[in-house]
């Protein structure tokens, strides 16, 4: 059966709306408002309005309105100013009031009838308490107590009878046997802010509470009150109702900024099963229509009046992307795709696909369980091969080192000078490796390529598609390498390895007006581990060539690392390409280059669109640190040496990650890493640190006093030189005295130890020393 | 918990609070200026070493970024702070470090306590907790056999660091513990109150408004009026403001919402700093001070002052303020009924009368005022 949304217009707003027992007539309640309608095939009709005529009265004010359980003709009302009234809405005039309770000192939040007794009602109330009416008589019958600010909403169970909850603005559901009115039977703290609304599940024992906190709980109510299920929401809760007939499904809508009924499946919490979005104002109240799932009711402070039929909801889950994938910055990849049934296939061909990149490190991990319910789903997680291939990572060895036992392994291992940078990259890539920081890995690669070498490598010329080659690009770069090498360097005639230095200065000379970074001004030390050279770069470069060099070769920000991701294959083919171009760099190195004739004639130098890796390398050192990897970025650039000033980047910076790394190593007691780091800076104010709090005082070890300046040993009131004497044998030490800064007394670092190895006290006032 | 306590102690009403003759125009208020520091609601602060009473005091009542907070000095000592200025809560910090007990003789424990009508105690919530809710225990017992009447509420405090699961975890664990520590001592019918607040937010001042609300006996009455005011003037939602601190001393019964009232809070801001741009500090509040905000989304924050400590400020859709006349006269009927309601209970003061009937006199008033006063629209 197929229900025509319709809809109707009232005054005022409303606040609240509730369903007669034979879901025939629909009460609304607000402001200025209160009024009754018939529902049928065709619409609403309105049948009574009890706000009509002259008698205004505040109780008339609604919060929230109930009907009877048994009797069809009487609802009760909840006002703002704390009365709880009850209409028959088939008397006439100011009879339809039947009764007035004011007894609520401040405003009453909820009214609800007891399920089987029809002459029982219950209120909640701003001032903390709860009510019992029985219609029969004009006054309460029964208070509870809540002990908090206010009750904002209470609800019979339908499971027991006398057993109600009520949610308060502390955050605290409570249940209430109706008989004992002195204590609750239960509190728990359900939200971290105020529980506006429940409601119990018609068939389960189930309570959903709503809270400002922005977040719909299931609570298990049988035994000890336990959390089944959260529903994380855009805004707050004001309301929600269980679906009849459908076991996982709530309604709810919200108080502010989201004006649609959401109907949630509660085992997939994160996106809203249906919406139904025709109201444009806060929607107040709703009430599935008897225990009809297609049929929903709601009210909104559009002052209108709808009746949604469930086929027409937008369905939010059915549009959201059945994919997911995120990337951590150790560069794992997880992956979470739909499966089709009759489609098991598609992870396999996926996952052999990435394998040759990346190590299927776990997966499946669900398959059609809970979260997932609603499609057959399953999660992949690809670790980064480590170390790219040479360190294997099986799942049963997999234990991920503590990142303090990286950092101080990097930083005892990680050399920062005295080699070539070459062989400074390659050793720390390989240290990086060990400690499976794989960007770290990349960038050293990357750095030994760049500045390695003495000279930059010329990029390749050809601007193939990357998407449609599966050869490597890499090989053809190489002899593009190869055969531009040799026209640069023909002219120069120069040995490259002996006069290196040579060649770069002039290459640097006639290069200067070309070169904007040049690094002209840069004077090289003779030795030729830093060889830093410019060269001219005949080939065009376009711009897309470096994107997809980046892609392979360094981790530079998110976005490139999302694409990346998008082409793993390219990623894989870079990476795989690597060694080899290696190689052939080395072997530039080696060997002088054949005189080959150049290919290009090149008439004048172009202007030259050159790359600048130095910006890069800035930018993935900053990127470094910002993700707290400050060891890496300053390893970096001291093993750089003089290469480091073509980087873009500020002293202050490099001073600040200095202090940083130096404060890091300091707390894991590396003092020696932390002495070289020091010693190895060249800013001023880096280097002092080792120069502050280098004063030792010493005072006599038999008056306390401290000792002259004059001569270290000879205290000026004893006028004795037992200072200078060990402690054990009595003589007077040369070379080192060792003693306890607790009690001042020490001799021969020899004696002492083995003094020590027996006792543990001062061998002349009995302390309690601690030689070490 | 209930207000109609009727033996509510008289010295929790602000006398200060009542207003002298109106002038000609109805309009002008003079607030009275017999009131002593005993008359307002007074409140104490308490808790452990560092766990952010200075930082609660100098934010909420000083105006300190939270930011600023960080350099605050330790309080070292017993430190007694009246914050007694021009603000509608009065509030004494008391600075309470953990080597100090209850047997020190300048610990005064029936002066400190017999005249304090809330105990906030704070408690760090990214701290180990232990031995606050043991001092906390201590606290309530000792006050409680000073003064029956003292509500105890609990900051937790600092809640901005930790994630929402343990934020409502240590306020399950801290109210179980504290309540088995009370009922192990026997004081089961002491009523404990729970905030989880935080400086870098506005949830210390909503903290604080609740705790400040119950102090206040005449808030039921002040609600209604709202109430009453809020739905025949088309507004939204209202909050009767105390202007320095901040705090709302009621609102009407919809439910409070955060950004709402975080709108309205930096709307006060707004109104005093630009005020006293051109006027001296004194003038920077007074009668005439109104001031109109439209925002983007057809909403406008209306704010209008109700008397030297407070102001309301209206949040209505741009569509009902066309009828601006009407809710300024409305306003004008709140503003009588609120001066009314403060005024008999000021006359009643006076009188040191039994104030058994007061309650009822207040609904009195209030429902005249509601059925004469208010036009509806």
């Amino acid at each position: 059966m197929r229900y025509p949304d319709s809809r109707i217009c009232m005054e005022g707003h409303a606040n609240a709306l509730a369903l007669s027992k034979d879901n025939t007539l629909i009460a609304v309640a607000g402001r200025s408002l209160l009024k009754v309608y018939s529902i049928d095939d065709y619409g609403f009709r309105e049948v009574c309005n009890m706000r009509g005529g002259k008698n205004q009265n505040l109780s008339y004010s609604s919060n929230d309105v109930a009907w009877s359980t048994m009797d069809c003709n009487l609802l009760a009302t909840a006002a703002t100013n704390g009365v709880v009234s009850v209409w028959d809405h088939s008397k006439c005039g100011r009879q339809k009031q039947l009764l007035v309770y004011n007894e609520h000192e401040r405003t009453a939040h909820t009214v609800t009838f007891h399920s089987s007794e029809p002459n029982i009602l219950i209120s909640g109330s701003q001032d903390g308490t709860i009510k019992c009416f029985d219609i029969r008589s004009d006054k309460s019958v029964n208070t509870y107590f809540s002990n908090s600010e206010s009750v904002r909403d209470v609800k019979f169970s339908p499971h027991e009878q006398n057993i109600f909850s009520a949610v308060s603005e502390n955050g605290t559901v409570q249940l209430w046997d109706m008989r004992k009115w002195d204590k609750c039977m239960v509190q728990f703290t359900a939200h971290y802010g105020p529980v506006y609304t429940c409601d119990w599940h018609p068939t389960r024992k189930w309570l959903a509470t709503g809270s400002r906190d922005k977040q719909i709980k299931v609570w298990d109510m049988e035994g000890r009150p336990g959390l089944e299920y959260t529903i994380h929401t855009i805004a707050v809760v004001g309301r929600v109702k269980w679906r009849p007939e459908r076991t996982y499904h709530i309604a709810s809508c919200a108080l502010v900024v989201d004006y649609s009924i959401h109907v949630w499946d509660i085992r997939r919490p994160y996106i809203p099963f249906a919406s139904f979005n025709e109201h444009t104002n806060v929607t107040t109240g709703i009430a599935w229509l008897g225990s009809d799932s297609h049929c929903l009711l709601s009210t909104s402070k559009d002052s209108t009046l709808h009746k949604h039929a469930f086929e027409d909801a937008t369905r939010p889950a059915l549009k959201a992307n059945a994919q997911g994938a995120s990337l951590d910055r150790h560069g794992d990849i997880s992956f979470a795709n739909k499966i089709k049934e009759y489609a098991p296939k598609t992870s396999g061909v996926s996952n052999t696909k990435t394998n040759s990149s990346f190590i299927n490190h776990r997966k499946a991990i669900v398959s059609g369980s809970i979260q997932f319910h609603l499609d057959h789903s399953r999660m992949y997680k690809f670790m980064l091969k480590d170390a790219f291939s040479g360190f294997p990572l099986s799942e049963t060895d997999s234990k991920p080192r503590q990142e303090h036992e990286c950092f101080i392994g990097c930083a005892r291992e990680l050399i920062m000078s005295g080699k070539k940078i070459a062989e400074l990259c390659e050793h720390n890539s390989e240290v990086s490796k060990k400690y499976s920081k794989h960007n770290a890995t990349t960038l050293w690669n990357f750095l030994k390529l760049f500045y390695g070498s003495n000279h930059f490598e010329p990029p390749f010329e050809h601007r193939s598609s990357f998407s449609n080659q599966k050869n490597p690009i890499n090989s053809r770069r190489a002899t593009q390498v190869a055969s531009d090498w040799p026209q640069q360097r023909s002219d120069l005639s120069q040995d490259l390895n002996g006069n290196a230095q040579e060649a770069t200065h002039e290459i640097a000379a006639t290069n200067e007006d070309d070169d904007p970074l040049g690094g002209s001004g840069v004077e090289h030390p003779p030795t030729s581990s830093v060889i830093l050279s410019e060269t001219q770069i005949i080939s065009e470069i376009t711009f897309d060539n470096f994107e997809l060099l980046r892609n392979g070769f360094i981790y530079v920000g998110p976005t490139e690392a999302a694409k990346a991701l998008a082409f793993p294959a390219l990623h894989h083919d870079v990476q795989a390409a690597r060694p080899q171009l290696e190689i052939k760099a080395s072997d530039h190195e080696k060997s002088p280059p054949p005189h080959v004739p150049t290919v290009l004639k090149v008439s004048h130098v172009p202007p030259i669109p050159m790359w600048e890796p130095h910006k890069f390398v800035a930018d993935a050192l900053m990127l470094l640190n910002d993700v707290g990897d400050v060891q890496t970025a300053l390893t970096v650039i001291i093993a750089l040496g003089e290469a480091r000033k073509l980087l873009p980047l500020e002293d202050a910076l490099v001073e600040h990650w200095f202090h940083t790394y130096v404060d890091q190593l300091h707390r894991y007691e590396l003092w020696n890493e932390a002495c070289e780091v020091i010693n190895r800076s060249w800013l001023h104010s880096v280097q002092q640190l080792n120069q502050h709090s280098t004063a030792m005082h010493t005072n006599c070890g038999d008056c306390g006093r401290p000792l002259g300046n004059k001569v270290g040993w000879y205290c000026d009131k004893c006028k004795s030189m037992q200072s200078a004497k060990c402690c054990v044998c009595g003589l007077i030490v040369r070379g080192v005295y060792a003693w306890c800064q607790g009690c001042s007394h020490g001799g021969h670092i020899e004696h002492l130890q083995k003094y020590f190895a027996k006792h543990s006290k001062c061998p002349k006032c009995g302390h309690l020393c601690a030689y070490s | 918990m209930s207000y109609d306590d009727d033996d509510y102690p008289a010295d929790t009403f602000p006398k200060d609070f009542g207003y002298g003759t109106y002038n000609q125009d109805g309009l002008e208020m003079e607030p009275n200026s017999t009131g002593s520091s005993e008359t307002k609601p007074r409140i104490l602060l308490m808790g452990l070493r560092r766990s952010g009473k200075s930082s609660i005091q100098k934010v909420v009542f000083h105006k300190m970024s939270p930011n600023e907070t960080l350099f605050l000095e330790s309080t070292s000592k017993i430190v007694k702070d009246d914050i007694n200025n021009s603000s509608f809560v009065q509030f004494q910090i008391w600075d309470f470090p953990g080597q100090i007990d209850f047997i020190e003789p300048t610990f005064d424990s029936d002066m400190i306590f017999g005249g304090c009508g809330a105990l906030v105690f704070v408690i760090d919530a990214k701290d180990d907790y232990n031995e606050a809710l043991t001092k906390f225990k201590n606290t309530v017992i000792k006050a409680y056999k000073v003064n029956q009447r003292i509500k105890f509420e609990v900051f937790i405090h600092k809640v901005d660091g930790i994630s929402d699961d343990s934020k409502m975890e240590s306020q399950r664990d801290i109210h179980q513990r504290s309540s088995d520590d009370l009922s192990e001592a026997g004081l089961n019918q002491i009523h404990l109150s729970f905030h989880l607040t935080s400086i870098y937010d506005h949830s210390i001042f909503e903290a604080f408004s609740k705790v400040v609300q119950k102090l206040i006996p005449q808030l039921p009455t002040l609600e209604n009026l709202l109430n009453i005011f809020i739905p025949n003037s088309g507004i939204e939602k209202a909050f009767l403001f105390d202007v320095v601190s901040k705090i709302y001393i009621a609102t009407d019964s919809s439910p409070v919402d955060m950004q709402a009232y975080e709108l309205c809070c930096d709307m006060i801001d707004v109104v005093i700093d630009l005020s006293s741009i051109y006027s001296s500090e004194e003038t920077a509040f007074d009668s005439g001070s109104s001031s109109l905000i439209k925002l983007n989304n057809n909403t406008i924050l209306y704010l209008r002052e109700v008397n030297k400590f407070l102001a309301l400020v209206c949040i209505l859709r741009e569509e009902n303020f066309n009828r601006q006349g009407v809710i300024d006269y409305n306003f004008i009927c709140f503003r009588d009924a609120i001066s009314e309601v403060f005024e008999l209970r000021l006359k009643r003061q006076k009188q040191l009368e039994n104030n058994e009937d007061e309650d009822l006199a207040d609904d009195h008033t209030l429902i005249r005022h509601g059925n004469d006063g208010d036009v509806v629209t």
